[in-house]
C-alpha cells in the first residue's frame, strides 16, 4: 500500500486517530508520518528512556491518579498550589518531590493513597519531638478560619452521617432541624 | 580509634551498623535552589552546633579536594551522589567520625551515626540522642499525621533508615545466598550488594535495611533487621561451618590468597578486595593466624583508592597506584 498523504512510498505506518468516538485509520510512510508529527512506535521506544530512579516512578504513581478517569473528583484539585512555596501539583508530578514541608498538607487528599501505596500507611507512629511551634501547626487554624462551616452546613454533615449510620429517626430530626433554618 | 577500624558484636559476619534520620528545617523548601537560601540554611545549623556538643565541626564540601570527598565515601560516611553532584552542600562531623551529618542532600539534614559490628539498638538510642539535642536548637518540618516531612516522600514518617553491612563469603560460596535473599523478600527489607556491579557483587559485601519509613515506629524498624539479620548471620556461620568440615581445601583457598596479597608487587583494589574477602574468613574461623582482625580492617581500609592516597599522603596515577597498594599491604601485614 502507499502511503495515503504523498502517494509516493510505502506505507509502513498506521496511524489510528480517535476524534470523539469518530475513528479514523491512515496508512503512512515513515517520512510523511514523522512530518505529521506522527512518530511510529518502533521510534518511540527508540526514545525511550528507562526510568528507574524513584523521582520518576513515584511521579508515574502521582499521574495515575491524576487521570480523571481514576479519581474524578481528584480533578478539582489540578488548579490548587502550595500557599508556601507555589508548588503545583503537576511540579510535584514532574520531579516527584515535594516542593516545601506545606505541600505534605496541601496535596492531602491526593497523597494520602500514594503513601498507602509507597508505604503501606499514611499514619505515622513513631516518636515525633516538639511540633508545637511548628509552621504547619500554625497553618491549620487558619485555613479553618478562612472557611467557617454555617450551621445548616453542619447540620447537613450530621444529617449525611446519620442516614450512613442508619439512625433515621435521628435523622427526621435532623432534616426538620434543617427546614426551620430555612 | 575510629569505629570502622573496630571490631564489634558478631563481626565475623556483620561489618557495621548505620541509623539515618532524614529532616528539614521548618520555614524553606525542601530543594534550595538560590546560593542565598543555602547559605541561611548552613547558618542557621553552624549556629547551633555549639550548643549540643559531640566535637562536631561543620565542613563545607567546596572546601576539600576529590580525594578527601571519596574517602569519605569509601568510609560510607556520605554518598557518592552528595559528594559529586552538591559542590554547596556541607558536612558535619566528628574526630571519631561516628556522626557524620550531611547538609544539603535531598533533604536538609540527614543525621548519620555509624557503629562496628552488630549494634541497633546502641546506635538507634544514641541517634535519638543526638536528634532531641538538634531539636531543642533547631525547628524540624513535622506534621502529627505525616511525621517527620522530607523531600521524598518514601522517606517521611519516622525518617529512618536503619541498615547494617553484611559480609557473607560463605553463603556465596555454598550457593545459598539465593535462597537467602529469596525468603527474605517476604519481609519489607532491602538487600543489596555494596560493591553492586549489576550482575555480581564482590567482595561478598551486603547491605540490608529498611524500606518502609512511615506507619512503623522506629523500634519496630529496627526490630525486623535485628531479626533478619540474626537469621542471616546464623546461615553465614553454619555455611563457614560447612565449609570447614573441607578443611584442607578452606585453608589452602585462604592461604593461597594470602600469598597473593603478601607477595604481589602491583595489585588493583577489586582484587584486594576478593582476596581480603577469603582472608577475613580465614582469620574469623582462627585458620589465619598470621593476621589479626585489626589488621584485616586496616587492608580494607587503606587499600581503597582514596583512603590509600590519603594514608600516604600523596595522590599517584592507576599504575603507580597498583604498586603503591602492594606495598601498603606488605607495611600493613608486617607491622608490630
Amino acid at each position: 500500500m502507499l502511503c495515503e498523504n504523498c502517494q509516493k512510498r510505502e506505507a509502513n505506518v498506521n496511524y489510528l486517530e480517535n476524534i470523539n468516538g469518530v475513528k479514523k485509520e491512515y496508512h503512512l510512510c515513515e517520512e510523511c508520518s514523522q512530518k505529521l508529527g506522527i512518530t511510529s512506535q518502533m521510534e518511540k521506544a527508540m526514545n525511550f528512556a528507562m526510568p528507574l530512579d524513584f523521582p520518576s516512578f513515584f511521579g508515574s504513581l502521582l499521574e495515575d491518579f491524576n487521570s480523571p478517569a481514576f479519581m474524578p473528583y481528584l480533578n478539582e484539585m489540578k488548579n490548587i498550589e502550595c500557599n508556601s512555596c507555589k508548588s503545583s501539583f503537576d511540579d510535584i508530578v514532574s520531579t516527584g518531590r515535594f516542593g516545601c514541608p506545606n505541600c505534605y498538607e496541601t496535596f492531602e487528599d491526593k497523597m494520602d493513597p500514594i503513601l498507602k501505596r509507597i508505604q503501606g500507611a499514611n499514619r505515622h507512629v513513631g516518636r515525633l519531638g516538639k511540633i508545637s511551634d511548628n509552621h504547619i501547626k500554625q497553618a491549620k487554624p487558619k485555613q479553618k478560619a478562612e472557611e467557617p462551616k454555617t450551621e445548616k452546613e453542619k447540620l447537613e454533615e450530621q444529617l449525611k452521617q446519620a442516614i450512613q449510620e442508619e439512625r433515621y429517626e435521628e435523622a427526621a430530626k435532623i432534616r426538620d432541624e434543617i427546614k426551620k433554618l430555612k | 580509634m575510629s569505629w570502622y577500624l573496630q571490631s564489634g558484636t558478631d563481626s565475623d559476619v556483620v561489618i557495621s551498623t548505620r541509623i539515618r534520620f532524614a529532616r528539614n528545617l521548618a520555614g524553606f523548601r525542601f530543594h534550595l535552589e538560590t546560593k542565598e537560601e543555602k547559605q541561611a540554611l548552613e547558618n542557621k545549623i553552624k549556629e547551633s552546633l555549639f550548643n549540643i556538643g559531640y566535637g562536631l565541626k561543620m565542613l563545607p564540601l567546596s572546601n576539600m579536594d576529590d580525594i578527601t570527598k571519596m574517602s569519605l565515601v569509601e568510609k560510607n560516611l556520605i554518598s557518592p551522589e552528595f559528594a559529586l553532584k552538591h559542590e554547596e552542600g556541607s558536612i558535619i562531623i566528628n574526630d571519631e567520625e561516628n556522626i557524620c551529618i550531611m547538609i544539603g542532600d535531598e533533604d536538609h539534614l540527614r543525621i548519620q551515626v555509624f557503629s562496628s559490628g552488630f549494634d541497633l539498638n546502641n546506635t538507634l538510642n544514641y541517634a535519638i540522642e543526638l536528634d532531641q539535642k538538634l531539636e531543642e536548637v533547631l525547628t524540624y518540618a513535622t506534621s502529627e499525621k505525616y511525621g517527620y516531612l522530607t523531600a521524598y516522600p518514601n522517606n517521611c514518617g519516622t525518617g529512618l533508615k536503619a541498615s547494617v553491612m553484611v559480609h557473607l563469603p560463605a553463603l556465596l560460596a555454598t550457593g545459598n545466598i539465593r535462597q537467602v535473599m529469596d525468603a527474605m523478600s517476604h519481609f519489607e527489607i532491602n538487600i543489596r550488594g555494596i560493591y553492586g556491579d549489576n550482575s555480581q557483587s564482590t567482595g561478598d559485601m551486603f547491605q540490608i535495611s529498611n524500606q518502609k519509613t512511615l506507619g512503623v515506629t522506629e523500634k519496630e524498624i529496627i526490630e525486623s533487621i535485628q531479626v533478619i539479620t540474626e537469621k542471616i548471620v546464623e546461615q553465614e556461620r553454619k555455611a563457614r561451618k560447612f565449609l570447614a568440615q573441607n578443611n584442607i581445601e578452606l585453608e589452602d583457598q585462604i592461604y593461597r590468597n594470602y600469598g597473593i596479597l603478601t607477595n604481589a608487587r602491583k595489585i588493583s583494589y577489586e582484587e584486594t578486595r576478593n582476596l581480603l574477602s577469603m582472608i577475613k574468613v580465614g582469620t574469623d574461623l582462627g585458620i589465619l593466624p598470621e593476621l589479626t582482625d585489626s589488621k584485616v580492617q586496616k587492608l580494607y581500609l587503606y587499600t581503597k583508592p582514596a583512603n590509600m592516597q590519603k594514608w600516604l599522603g600523596k595522590q599517584y596515577d592507576p599504575i603507580d597506584r597498583e604498586i603503591k597498594r602492594a606495598e601498603v599491604i606488605q607495611k600493613i601485614i608486617q607491622e608490630k
